[in-house]
């Protein structure tokens, strides 16, 4: 087991090297660079040239991109090219945010769409089948920034119940900002979950077994429901480990619309003033965060069915 | 439900007793800090915080924009005095002046290396040309300090030593000491000392005790970043912020108005001075009688009917309150920039092209960029001008423009309200795009169309207040005839506050970077 | 096939339709030019002239929200199409050949979904500049991936079907095989893929759009009407509110659509 995870751990290491390399060659085809951006617009050439020559930026670029390779290796992010912080301080004040926001609108999705689904599937075309299904459907149609603004507008700017901006200061203040930016989110997740938990679960139900449990009573039934749902999870796990990686890019947009510090803004600032460094760090923390979420989803998977065994 | 979740954050807040302390927020309209070392800050969301930090030798009269030497009023220095042929300016320090976090004292010394710091080139602030003029300072005392200049400039001090645009004095221990970590870790002799960071979402400033006016009011400032106009106009609507840097988009500020009526506006005039500049390298904008029909498409009404009097026709190169700035009296008769939509279209036949052009143009994503070019699109459309817009990020807008790539130029900028500063700026021909000196000349005007750079010299120097206007206006009426770009009306700094909770102590008539919140108090909870 | 499944599909494509309809004749429906700025009436809600209101430039959003269909929609349809030609075929080629092929394929494509898609359109926006073209590119490639891995271990099942290694052993050519064997097996759930990516391509460019990086302006798309209108979000929400309620009807449109064609497929888990 322990070492399946280390296994899994090593083949990391080629997707991020990779995933550094795109980032660094991708961000040094945009016009303008960090320079640029931090002198503004009084800066002479001769200026713009002095602060390239204090970030290194007048060297070949095969040379900044080993001596890159060689930093990120050391896991050393190094400083912000456009304000001289420490981008792992930058970092480590984001990702609470934005781990909380992703955690918290799957929680959302798993108490909301599981049952949901579990139920819309035992009771297929009834009312309740109907009303889970015209849930989903809005769930994924609404987008979700859109979607935050119109909480945005009814719940704090109109009814005030909650903090319209940042991310807030202590748990419970914290948990205070939390709610609408998760419920933005977690409607997508519970759309999503919901309507696999139905799909796999029927799928799950038309077995043979299942039918000749449906034919002998309720206690057995109700055994095999169990049984099956077990069996239902597994698909549903997987997919919602994938949907968890479009949640992690749906905090972007969200962080954008509740003003919430996190990943998301890092990255999108980073962008806007050519900050290497910082949009560097950032991604290589999302391809990190996208290879545990799948070497969990597989753990997970078999823990809750112990056929599935890890190679 | 509600009241739960508040009772919940007022326990909260009590424990920790930051309801006793007096907080004043403050959105702007940037992402981040990009520095608070004067040599580094730009643009409003660094200018705001600095403004509180660090304090000049000598600035405008609060909340005025005046720059004549005799309406200046003393920070650190409380005389002043400049020589009668211009080519030097005396200081003498106010005594026992502290610097933050127990620094010391602010002495002749610290001002000199300040001057120094931004003067070498090796310090890459992009301010150092403002220093240039500059050949030596003296320090006969602990208190004195005399600059002495290589040639005569009378304002020599609105370039160099104004709030904004570098003039803060630094303190010479605290940047030796803390080097690199300076930007981040400010120490200014101003009313209020840096006190933390957060990265993408505000910096801390908490009142300095010992400030040579006495402690403010305001205990706490916290500047946030807010780079959504929609977050920041309702977090001001909402009462979380006190105050906001305003949205170029038009009818803004009049539903604002509405829905909150104790907003006070703080128009920061002169405003910014803005301009369509043509690049005269590229056709047909090389043919004068396509520049001028662009500019007789143009009618600076659209902009007072969409923005209302937070904006002023602008009639010379710099904006109307501007020292030197041409005034519509001063036009003469045959005057080429005038609307006239009868008179481009044949213009426009006349060099060719009676069945109307197309030219394509990109833009930052900036509000106030796009919004401007927006109103000039539509306008020039109806005369048979199509503009094909392409967006890019403000970043590449400014590297892209600078290498000379654009056709044409929307630019705003905030210089020192001199008509010498947006002269030499986008119309001196060592100022053209593409040249090792370059600045902000997109025309290319002075190797193309005519050349001005004499003259402007001339201006420069002249010791004679009066002539030197005339002067000045005689060089905007030479340049603005070639028609090198389309002055653009100019918008008021949109800043505003909320009465009920704010009160900055003085009338508002300038920029929110030039003037401290010393005096400011905070009215309510 | 029960009723439900005609109903949903009915509702759904009839929606679509109407909707690509309303785009493409948008030049003959518009009230009003779409362009066309007038101060003195910006900021109306809805009146009887302007039936969606004004923006705060003073015009016709119900021309806008018409016209903003045709970029939208034509982003949606077009990205997801192109994303389907490479990845479909970059999928086959894995699931088929497998060995070398399939392992570079496979990591290029987990390669690109370890990128969040918002920012990976960022980024190409950036580099491209923004506009159309590279809204177009950006949505494409990051779907790419998503058909890579659908058409690769939907190949997967239909090779091991004794018939493939048949037609092998009658000496007819791989491509052949997978042109005449391998699609029309693996047609059905990406038909259903493409319904429902289309109406995620519809969402990112909206996303895409409304941080400023897709049609650009005075081109409207809904995504950047609710961009615009966000500005004056207290003031006059109605330019991003009728944008925001065209972009939620057909996303829903085309998820309809998806689903009853995935119902159609798999009648067992359907309604």
């Amino acid at each position: 087991m322990i070492g399946y995870i280390l296994r899994r751990l090593l083949e990391v290491i080629p997707t991020v090297l990779l995933v550094l390399t795109l980032v660094f060659f991708a961000l040094r085809i945009m016009p303008g660079d960090p320079a640029i951006a931090a002198l503004g617009e009084f800066a002479t050439p001769d200026a713009i040239a002095r602060f390239r020559e204090k970030l290194g930026l007048n060297q070949p670029l095969y040379m900044q991109y080993f001596g890159f390779i060689a930093q990120s290796l050391t896991a050393d992010f190094g400083t912000s090219m456009n304000n001289g912080a420490p981008i792992g301080d930058l970092l480590g004040q984001a990702l609470p945010y934005t781990i909380s926001l992703a955690l918290a609108a799957t929680s959302i999705g798993i108490v909301i769409g599981l049952p949901l689904g579990a139920m819309t599937a035992v009771h297929r075309d009834g009312k309740l089948d109907a009303f889970g299904r015209l849930f989903a459907l809005i769930g994924f149609s609404l987008p979700d920034f859109y979607f935050g603004i119109l909480l945005l507008l009814v719940f704090s700017l109109h009814l005030d119940w909650f903090p319209m901006l940042g991310g807030g200061k202590g748990f419970f203040d914290q948990l205070h900002h939390l709610v609408l930016p998760a419920i933005t989110l977690g409607l997508v997740m519970a759309a999503f979950t919901m309507r696999l938990t139905r799909s796999s679960l029927l799928e799950v139900l038309k077995r043979d077994y299942v039918r000749t449990a449906r034919g002998k009573g309720v206690a057995e039934r109700w055994v095999i429901f169990k049984h099956a749902l077990r069996n239902a999870l597994i698909p549903v796990t997987t997919g919602m480990g994938i949907y968890l990686l479009t949640t992690l890019s749906g905090t972007i947009t969200v962080e954008l619309v509740f003003s919430r510090p996190g990943l998301g803004t890092l990255l999108i600032g980073g962008v806007s003033a050519r900050d290497y460094t910082l949009v560097q760090a950032g991604l290589v923390v999302f391809a990190f965060f996208v290879v545990v979420v799948n070497l969990l989803t597989d753990l997970l998977c078999a823990a809750i069915d112990p056929r599935i065994t890890l190679r | 439900m509600k009241l739960f979740i508040h009772t919940c954050v007022a326990a909260l807040l009590l424990s920790t007793a930051a309801m006793a302390e007096s907080v004043v927020r403050v959105g702007v309209s940037q992402r981040d800090i990009g520095s608070m070392d004067p040599a580094f800050g730009i643009g409003n969301g660094d200018e705001f915080p600095m403004r509180q930090i660090y304090s000049v030798l000598v600035g405008p009269k609060n909340g005025t924009s005046d720059l004549t030497f005799a309406n200046l009023q003393g920070e650190l220095a409380e005389k002043w005095e400049m020589a009668p042929d211009a080519r030097s300016v005396t200081f003498y320090l106010r005594k026992g002046v502290q610097w933050h976090r127990g620094y010391g004292e602010v002495t002749s010394d610290d001002v000199a290396f300040t001057i120094a710091r931004m003067r070498d080139p090796k310090t890459g602030t992009a301010y150092s040309s403002n220093f240039q003029e500059i050949v030596s300072v003296e320090t006969p005392d602990r208190y004195t300090v005399k600059i002495n200049l290589s040639k005569p400039n009378p304002f020599f001090y609105a370039f160099a030593l104004m709030p904004r645009f570098g003039g803060y004095i630094q303190p010479r221990k605290a940047v030796e000491e803390l080097g690199e970590k300076f930007r981040q870790n400010p120490v200014g002799s101003g009313p209020f000392a840096f006190s933390a960071y957060e990265s993408k979402q505000k910096v801390i400033l908490k009142a300095f005790e010992q400030y040579w006016e006495g402690k403010p009011r305001i205990d706490q400032l916290e500047v946030l970043f807010l780079p959504e106009t929609a977050a920041r106009t309702l977090a001001f609507v909402k009462g979380d912020v006190d105050m906001i840097e305003g949205a170029t988009v038009p009818g803004w500020q009049a539903s604002l108005k509405k829905q909150k009526p104790t907003t006070v506006f703080d128009a920061g005039r002169p405003g910014g001075t803005w301009a369509l500049h043509f690049n005269m390298t590229r056709k047909p904008l090389d043919d004068i009688r396509v520049r001028e029909a662009i500019a007789r498409a143009i009618d600076q009404n659209a902009w007072v009917a969409a923005f209302g009097d937070f904006v002023t026709p602008t009639y010379g190169v710099s904006p109307v309150g501007y020292y030197g700035a041409l005034d519509k009296a001063d036009l003469p008769a045959d005057w080429p920039l005038l609307y006239d939509p009868a008179k481009s279209k044949k213009l426009l036949a006349e060099a060719g092209f009676p069945n109307g052009l197309t030219i394509e143009v990109f833009i930052t994503e900036r509000e106030e960029y796009k919004t401007n070019l927006l109103i000039i699109q539509e306008q020039l459309r109806k005369v048979g001008i199509q503009i094909n817009m392409r967006v890019v990020d403000h970043t590449s807008y400014h590297n892209d423009i600078r290498r000379d790539l654009n056709t044409m130029v929307v630019y705003g900028s905030g210089q020192p309200p001199l008509t010498q500063a947006v002269l030499n700026a986008f119309y001196k021909s060592s100022a053209i795009v593409g040249k090792p000196t370059r600045n902000m000349n997109f025309s290319h005007y002075g190797d193309l169309a005519g050349n001005s750079d004499s003259l402007l010299e001339q201006a420069n120097q002249e010791i004679d207040d009066t002539k030197r206007i005339a002067l000045l206006k005689q060089v905007q009426i030479e340049i603005l005839r070639q028609i090198p770009a389309y002055p653009l009306p100019s918008a008021a700094g949109s800043w505003m506050h909320d009465g009920k909770t704010l009160e900055i102590g003085f009338p508002v008539k300038a920029y929110m970077g030039t003037f401290t919140l010393a005096k400011a108090s905070r009215l309510a909870p | 096939m029960n009723v439900p499944i005609n109903k949903l599909t009915m509702i759904g494509t009839g929606l679509s339709a109407l909707l690509i309809l309303l785009a493409a004749f948008s030049p003959w429906l518009a009230p009003l030019d779409p362009l066309d700025q007038s101060f003195i009436a910006a900021n109306q809600g809805p009146t009887a002239e302007h039936w969606f209101g004004t923006d705060s430039f003073g015009r016709d959003v119900l021309s806008r929200v018409l016209f903003g269909g045709r970029i939208s929609l034509a982003i949606g349809i077009l990205a997801p199409v192109l994303s389907a030609l490479a990845g479909v075929w970059a999928g086959m080629l894995a699931g088929y050949l497998g060995g070398w092929t399939d392992r570079v394929l496979s990591r290029a494509s987990d390669l690109l979904m370890s990128f969040p898609t918002l920012l990976l359109g960022v980024m190409i926006a950036a580099a491209l500049g923004p506009s159309f073209q590279s809204a177009v590119i950006a949505i494409a490639v990051a779907l790419f991936p998503r058909f890579v891995r659908l058409s690769r271990s939907a190949t997967q099942v239909v090779r091991r079907e004794p018939f493939i290694d048949a037609s092998i052993a009658a000496g007819r050519g791989h491509l052949s095989i997978m042109l005449h064997h391998v699609l029309p097996n693996i047609a059905g759930p990406l038909v259903v893929a493409l319904s429902l990516w289309i109406a995620t391509a519809i969402r990112l460019e909206a996303a895409l759009s409304f941080l400023g990086l897709g049609a650009q302006p005075p081109t409207p798309s809904w995504g950047n009407m609710i961009r615009d209108g966000m500005s004056d979000l207290v003031g006059d929400p109605w330019p991003a509110a009728f944008a925001g309620a065209a972009i939620t009807l057909a996303v829903l449109a085309f998820n309809m659509v998806g689903d009853a064609l995935r119902d159609l497929l798999d009648p067992e888990t359907a309604a």
